[in-house]
């Protein structure tokens, strides 16, 4: 078996897109409802929320550093929005705006705190993630805020609308979909971001600045939680302080089960895509099946496990590519 | 970014004599360096020749790293010049002495595993179009040049590095030197972990590289290399310039004499008549 065949069938990809199609038959074999294009389109739009900030944090774990604060930055982002609309009366365009702006300085705060002061970026998210959540908490006294219906924007379509049978939000992870993976794939920022997670020493000798483009990443990350929390309060109308709690979890698994390496240096948009759509699959299938709403947890967290535990060994140089390629050779004398 | 395009040979090119004659490339003069209290380098001038291969020896702490990172751009000397064609030159950072065409292979290699040969080669120079789109045609086919130039065997250059070997890493990284453009390419122990047959190849690609004109800067403890590919050897000792010498008119025995300091003053002596 030649080199491309084997790193063909043991691409991620490749094993994962299988995984979903298993997946899918699964849910569709054993469930009456899972195939019903609503439960199809719930699929999507919690896989579009996972992506919406599933993508930039992808770039960020491929740059070797982890936001933990994500799901506490999309909640206060979610709040504020609500805020501005109900308590200050500002147009629904203009509170969504704050928001993005305020999730983006979110997370150039963090970059600049793990690159300037060196602040390991997992301890420090972990801070922000505790901080964040108690000030979305702070300042709703712990209450949701509701966006009545008699506001009225052209903001609360294009956050929750519908384009025919397909939720908007999807729309915006499709394109967040799409320029990410263009980014990483075509363009000098995602060279030298593969450059940085890999080998950060050599990165450094070659000229590239790690330190700009971690800066750079850790705001995009902000800037994503920021949208999403604005869309979430456009779609739902309410600011709920306890948005997207828990929600790091989900974000982080998709990204890991979609193959980034936490060491960094590793990872692409299309398996973030595959991992969002995994995950937010047995979210909804495991529960259509009749699986106890706790156990969900269990089953996504198992997941993790698995693929962090099978990655070394189904990598590209690793053990079961060698014995692949063993198998080729005795076949093939000569 | 300097990005220098290697089909169109450049003015000092390979026709270049071999010979003392010609302007150097690279001349330091009177170079010292302080960290704190410590002199790890002391009034070293050293000139570095287009087409010749120059092996810098010395026992560990003699200052040949210092030497060559202050080369590299890391830092400045503390007193004295680095001089490029004859004009005084000032790096703010390797960046700078990359830019100007000093080019060093570090120990490490600086490689990115999980990118291709390709991606490495170009690794802080990418070629780009409207500023932001990487030309991964470009890199694709000059890589595949670069490599013929060097007559090296690598699998394609989409392969990523994490798959070569030593000896092909080597070449990755000495061929990165060629597509910045270098003039003068510092390599520092690179034949260290390899083994024989590698070590034979680095050292073609050693002779390659000063056949194409470029000044070649080695360190090596390695006697068998220095003796086979260098042309010219300056040995430093604790910080000071102890030797330079054309490698035709001495011994092994004699570098190995002057690298351990252990007969002082025969060598001494050596050292005033070379200067």
């Amino acid at each position: 078996m030649n080199h491309a065949l084997v790193s063909f069938a043991l691409n991620r990809q490749t094993t994962m897109f299988f995984v979903v199609v298993a997946l899918f038959i699964g849910f569709a074999a054993n469930s009456p409802h899972f195939l019903d294009s609503q439960t199809q389109f719930e699929i999507l739009r919690i896989t579009a929320f996972t992506l919406i900030i599933g993508l930039p944090l992808t770039y960020l774990v491929i740059a070797g550093e982890v936001d933990l604060s994500i799901g506490s930055n999309y909640g206060l982002c979610s709040v504020v929005t609500a805020l501005a609309i109900v308590d200050w009366g500002w147009n629904p365009w203009l509170a969504a705006l704050l928001a993005v702006g305020l999730g983006t300085l979110i997370g150039l705060f963090n970059g600049m705190l793990t690159v300037k002061l060196k602040v390991p970026s997992f301890i420090l998210t972990i801070g922000m993630l505790s901080l964040l959540r108690g000030l979305a908490l702070v300042i709703t006294m712990g209450l949701s805020i509701d966006v009545s219906a008699e506001y009225v924007s052209s903001f609360f379509g294009v956050a929750g609308g519908k384009i025919g049978p397909v939720p908007a939000q999807v729309i915006w992870a499709l394109a967040a979909f799409v320029i990410s993976g263009f980014v990483l794939r075509y363009t000098l920022f995602g060279a030298r971001l593969y450059a940085t997670g890999g080998n950060v020493r050599a990165a450094l000798q070659m000229g590239v600045n790690p330190g700009r483009i971690k800066i750079w990443t850790f705001t995009l990350v902000g800037f994503s939680c920021g949208l999403a929390g604005a869309l979430t309060t456009g779609w739902l109308r309410i600011g709920s302080p306890n948005t997207g709690a828990g929600g790091e979890l989900a974000i982080i698994a998709a990204v890991i089960i979609g193959g980034a390496a936490l060491s960094g240096g590793i990872g692409t948009a299309t398996g973030t895509l595959l991992g969002a759509i995994i995950v937010s699959m047995l979210q909804t299938g495991l529960i259509l099946v009749g699986v106890q709403g706790n156990w969900v947890q269990v089953y996504v967290g198992l997941l993790i496990v698995m693929a962090a535990a099978l990655e070394p060994y189904l990598r590209p140089d690793g053990p079961f590519a060698e014995w692949l390629m063993g198998l080729g050779r005795r076949t093939d004398p000569g | 970014m300097a990005y220098h395009d290697f089909r169109e040979p450049d003015a000092t090119g390979a026709d270049m004599p071999m010979s003392t004659d010609a302007q150097p490339i690279v001349s330091v003069r009177n170079a010292s360096r302080h960290f704190g209290r410590v002199t790890a380098l002391s009034d070293v001038s050293m000139d570095l020749y287009p087409g010749q291969v120059t092996a810098l020896l010395g026992d560990n702490g003699a200052g040949k790293s210092t030497f060559i990172t202050m080369l590299s751009g890391v830092f400045p000397p503390s007193s004295g010049e680095i001089q490029m064609d004859g004009k005084p030159v000032h790096f703010a950072s390797p960046h700078d002495a990359r830019a100007a065409g000093i080019a060093t292979v570090f120990q490490g290699l600086a490689l990115i595993e999980d990118r291709s040969i390709a991606d490495n080669l170009f690794l802080g120079c990418e070629p780009v179009r409207f500023g932001f789109l990487l030309d991964r045609k470009r890199m694709v086919r000059e890589a595949k040049g670069v490599l013929e130039q060097l007559k090296v065997n690598l699998p394609p250059v989409t392969t990523s590095v994490r798959f070569l070997s030593g000896g092909q890493r080597q070449a990755v990284a000495v061929a990165r030197t060629i597509v910045t453009g270098s003039k003068l390419v510092i390599m520092d122990e690179p034949t260290a972990a390899l083994g024989v047959r590698e070590t034979g190849k680095v050292l073609d690609l050693i002779r390659r590289l000063r056949d194409q004109g470029t000044s070649v800067l080695l360190i090596s403890h390695n006697m068998d290399d220095v003796f086979s590919v260098a042309d010219r050897a300056v040995v430093l000792r604790l910080g000071r310039k102890v030797a330079d010498v054309a490698i035709r008119d001495v011994t092994r025995e004699q570098i190995v004499g002057l690298v351990m300091g252990g007969e002082r003053a025969p060598e001494r002596d050596k050292q005033e008549a070379a200067a």
